[in-house]
């Protein structure tokens, strides 16, 4: 499991000007975007089985999806019940998914989610500036 | 050398000071032919560059960053113990802000984590990620 890791600082807080909610959703929809279509493609099955859950594990049957598109509005549903103190959980069942993101000892890692991950003050940042001028 | 080149080069270098890290006729590196010996531990580094942007308002200093991955590799049929050793000490040379140069680059951690050990069919993978920024002039 990789969790996401940001943070505000005060004054970012503050001119959220308590919409926490619109601001949780924003950061999780760029990820989730960003993560999906960082996914390696070769017949789209790996980027087709991406899942997500409130509180709970994500999982489902995954289908070629080239370009993401079914993936990322699939995982975005899920925040319409997002409530402040959900745990929110992405993840690929692909079996394989591991092996692309890490690498083996034939194969080079992509690390496609990490890299992402990786930016996740970044947007933060942003989402923080589109929901304080909303 | 292009910048990527410099950024490569010294987290290559910091990797390899530590202690256990596998000699440097059992590291695949990037771009070069490598044939693991088998029975033998070896190692991959790998450069996973992944976003740009600017730093400054006049647009002229950009930041660089992005991950760059430490496997190691062991032999399957030896336990765990001597890999967690020397993974744990890769972690430890990339200790949080640590600045590596070279040349004139300038490469900041900004952390190295482990991930669970992989068993493979051949090995047992031990992967270690750390996080990079550069801030070139």
């Amino acid at each position: 499991m990789i969790k996401v890791d940001f943070k505000l600082d005060d004054a970012q807080f503050e001119k959220l000007n308590g919409k926490v909610k619109e601001f949780a959703v924003e950061v999780i929809q760029d990820i989730n975007e960003a993560v999906v279509q960082a996914t390696p493609v070769k017949t789209g099955f790996l980027r087709g089985s991406w899942w997500a859950a409130l509180n709970a594990e994500a999982d489902g049957q995954g289908s070629q999806d080239p370009s993401g598109g079914t993936a990322i509005a699939r995982m975005n549903l899920t925040l319409a019940d997002l409530k402040i103190g959900d745990v929110y959980n992405a993840q690929n069942g692909a079996n394989y998914a591991v092996f692309i993101e890490f690498g083996t000892s034939k194969i080079r890692p992509r690390a496609f989610v990490r890299g992402v991950l990786d930016r996740a003050q970044e947007f933060a940042d942003a989402a923080a500036v589109r929901v304080s001028q909303s | 050398m292009s910048l990527i080149s410099d950024i490569r080069g010294a987290l290559q270098l910091q990797a390899r000071t530590a202690a256990g890290f596998p000699p440097d006729n059992q590291i695949d590196y990037e771009g070069k032919p490598f044939s693991p010996t088998i029975g033998t531990p070896w190692a991959r580094m790998t450069l996973l560059n992944n976003s740009r942007q600017p730093f400054s308002l006049d647009g002229l200093s950009k930041i660089t960053g992005g991950l760059f991955q430490v496997d190691l590799f062991y032999p399957i049929d030896k336990g765990t113990a001597d890999i967690d050793v020397v993974a744990d000490a890769v972690v430890d040379a990339f200790p949080l802000n640590r600045n590596l140069f070279k040349g004139t680059t300038r490469v900041s951690i900004y952390y190295a984590q482990r991930a669970p050990l992989l068993q493979q069919p051949d090995s047992i993978h031990a992967p270690i990620t750390v996080s990079w920024r550069c801030f070139p002039n």
